[in-house]
């Protein structure tokens, strides 16, 4: 897998603007992307303000905020919530990151 | 209080309007209660009658696996676009992972948007149980439904939110009681089974800022939708009428004052085989004669095999059905509940607009243990009376104390005229009494009569009282032979007195007549005597004055004769 092609938006992580679970989350996110080695690099992420554009929230299918999805091949994986829990954030950033 | 009506027949009435605007609105029932069904139907209406497009949001089916059971109803759903009726897939995946709080911002934000694009005024929360279920947190539960319901002013929408019926467990109770304090406005659906029945209601819970009908009223589910049998409170604005009817027979006219009042509700009841159906005959061919349209319902029994059956009394309602005037509808009274058979009912009235209306039985509609079905017959009678339709309902009896259970099912209560037709059994023999037990607004007899059929027709005949009981079929008629001697007697008596005194008196006008004419007789006789007496005095006086005179010397004779007569 070539660093360029992972560079494909694998993660997107789905805000309301800046309320306190959302700004929580875009924290959390960031230093686990710094923990988990490589990951910033091979991963690209994409935040979506619901509040800016609220018709992506519709067309993705979430539901609540904050929601980081990463996307696998034809799968995905729905984490949900302010990503305090750092294993499983952690553990969603690796299973990205290990070959398919 | 803004409302905003569902189209939902019956349930705009008993709320008074229609759920709350800008509110949240809670469809709370176990499964297959209609909780679904509800929401769509007012989403659907509202769409076709008012063009306001709506949101549906499903928290627990597919919208493919959604879509395809609403097919079944008769609102097209397929041909409704996503500018009509938006459908979004909210459910969270089993497989979602949780990692730390949340809130519904995301959702709310997308609906915002959509609502906005397609100027959606409703939006429906299908199984909002499921999304809190994944909430899981009684705080943040409290918080979500305060953000919905903050959003639903802001937004200017009613909210739906669909729920299933709570347990018992202690969760269920809490949400329950959550669900319940944060909504505006809560319609429980509910399933009442019995062993053999199953019939739906609804009841409005509580309804915050507005007065509602709290009783449960029954709900039918069919292939228009979602339907409440709602019997209205006022029943002022009944049309009321002063003609007569005729019941098909004179004497039964003749006893009501003229016959059944226009418009009104009459209700024969009687044990099987008292001819209550042929009452109904009767009543139908004259309604049909007069050129009236007539419509006969009748429950496990055949429009063909009634027409067949009234022919051995002399009635001939085919005719009528070809002309289109006499509709008769049949009905298996098994399977169906009450309020089903009262929505059939109601639309077999709507589509003939009849001027009659014959139901026979009435009581089929009691059949079983359904909850509603005394209000359902008032209603099916409600139906008649506001449109001025004469309605003859029947009902069977099977107990000896079946007048008792009758009343207390209320139809003897709502109907203005009550017949009862019995069978009165004496010396062997069955013979059937009919009694006018009541009738409103007009004087009636209050004779027990003799019903009489016969291939002729049906007649009522006059009863004997005799030791304080009735007289019928042989017994009566021997009664009216012995009158009848007796009558004969009575009037050869009478005429035999009569020609004797008038022998008498033409013997003794004879014998006044024999008198006068004797009495004629013997005064002439009497007169004749008396002449013949004067006469001959005369001529005695003569002759002796002549004597005298001739002794006088006859200077002196003849000057003094008169004064020196014979002494």
């Amino acid at each position: 897998m070539s660093a360029h092609a992972a560079k494909k938006c694998q993660l997107r992580l789905y805000i309301a603007g800046s309320t306190p679970n959302s700004a929580r989350a875009a924290e959390n996110l960031s230093a686990a992307l710094d923990r988990v080695d490589g990951s910033r690099e091979a991963l690209g992420l994409e935040v979506v303000d619901v509040f800016a554009a609220p018709r992506r929230a519709v067309t993705d299918g979430v539901i609540v905020t904050p929601t980081l999805i990463g996307l696998h091949g034809s799968g995905r994986t729905v984490l949900i919530g302010d990503l305090t829990d750092t294993g499983k954030l952690h553990g969603l950033l690796r299973s990205l990151l290990a070959p398919a | 209080m803004c409302k905003h009506p569902t189209f939902i027949a019956g349930f705009d009435e008993m709320s008074l309007g229609g759920l709350p605007s800008q509110r949240l609105s809670l469809i709370v029932g176990g499964p297959g209660a209609g909780k679904t069904v509800f929401a769509m139907h007012c989403l659907v209406h509202r769409l076709s009658a008012l063009g306001e497009p709506g949101i549906f949001v499903c928290f627990e089916e597919t919208i493919p696996r959604l879509r395809s059971n609403l097919a079944s109803f008769d609102w097209n759903i397929g041909a409704i676009g996503d500018d009509g009726i938006a459908f979004v897939d909210a459910r969270i995946g089993a497989d979602t992972l949780r990692g730390g709080a949340f809130d519904l911002s995301g959702l709310l934000a997308g609906l915002g948007a959509l609502r906005a694009d397609i100027g959606a005024r409703t939006i429906v929360f299908d199984g909002i149980d499921m999304l809190l279920g994944h909430l899981d947190d009684g705080r943040l539960e409290q918080q979500e439904m305060a953000r919905l319901d903050e959003w639903a002013v802001v937004q200017d929408v009613s909210v739906l939110l669909t729920a299933k019926a709570f347990g018992q467990s202690e969760r269920d109770q809490r949400w329950s009681a959550r669900l319940q304090y944060m909504t505006d406005c809560v319609v429980m659906l509910e399933m009442a089974a019995t062993e053999t029945t199953s019939s739906r209601a609804v009841r409005i819970a509580k309804y915050r800022g507005s007065d509602f009908a709290a009783n449960p009223a029954p709900a039918v589910i069919s292939g228009a939708g979602f339907e409440i049998v709602w019997l209205r409170s006022d029943r002022l604005d009944y049309p009321t009428f002063s003609d007569r009817v005729s019941s098909g027979i004179d004497r039964l006219d003749a006893s009501l004052g003229g016959g059944y009042i226009k418009g009104s509700s009459v209700l024969i009841s009687g044990a099987p085989g008292t001819s209550k159906t042929s009452l109904c005959a009767a009543f139908t061919a004259a309604a049909c004669a007069r050129g009236g349209k007539v419509l006969f319902i009748s429950f496990d029994e055949s429009g063909a095999q009634i027409i067949g059956n009234m022919r051995s009394i002399g009635l001939d309602l085919a005719p009528f059905v070809q002309q289109g005037l006499l509709v008769m509808a049949s009905q298996f009274s098994c399977g169906r509940s009450p309020e089903e058979h009262f929505l059939a009912i109601r639309d077999l009235i709507r589509t003939h607009a009849p001027a009659c209306l014959v139901i026979d039985p009435m009581s089929a509609l009691l059949k079983g243990e359904y909850h509603f079905a005394t209000m359902v017959c008032e209603s099916v009678l409600d139906q008649a009376k506001s449109r001025g339709i004469t309605a003859l309902c029947t009902s069977l009896l099977e107990h000896v104390d079946g007048e008792l259970e009758l009343s207390a099912s209320h139809v003897s209560t709502i109907a203005d005229t009550w017949i009862h037709v019995s069978y009165v059994a004496r010396e062997g023999e069955r013979n059937r009494a009919i009694t006018i037990v009541k009738s409103r607004g007009t004087s009636h007899s209050r004779q027990v009569r003799e019903l009489l059929l016969s291939s002729t027709g049906i007649d009522l005949c006059d009863v004997y009282a005799a030791e304080g009981e009735v007289l019928m079929g042989s017994a009566r008629q021997q009664k009216e032979a012995e009158l009848r001697r007796r009558q004969v007697e009575l009037d050869v008596s009478h005429r035999r007195f009569g020609l004797q005194a008038e022998r008498e008196i033409v013997e003794l006008q004879a014998r006044v007549e024999a008198a006068t004419r004797e009495l004629d007789w013997k005064r002439r006789e009497a007169e004749l005597v008396a002449t013949l007496e004067a006469e001959r005095q005369d001529r005695e006086r003569e002759a002796h004055r002549f004597r005298v005179d001739m002794r006088l010397p006859p200077a002196e004779r003849g000057s003094d004769l008169r004064e020196h007569g014979p002494a």
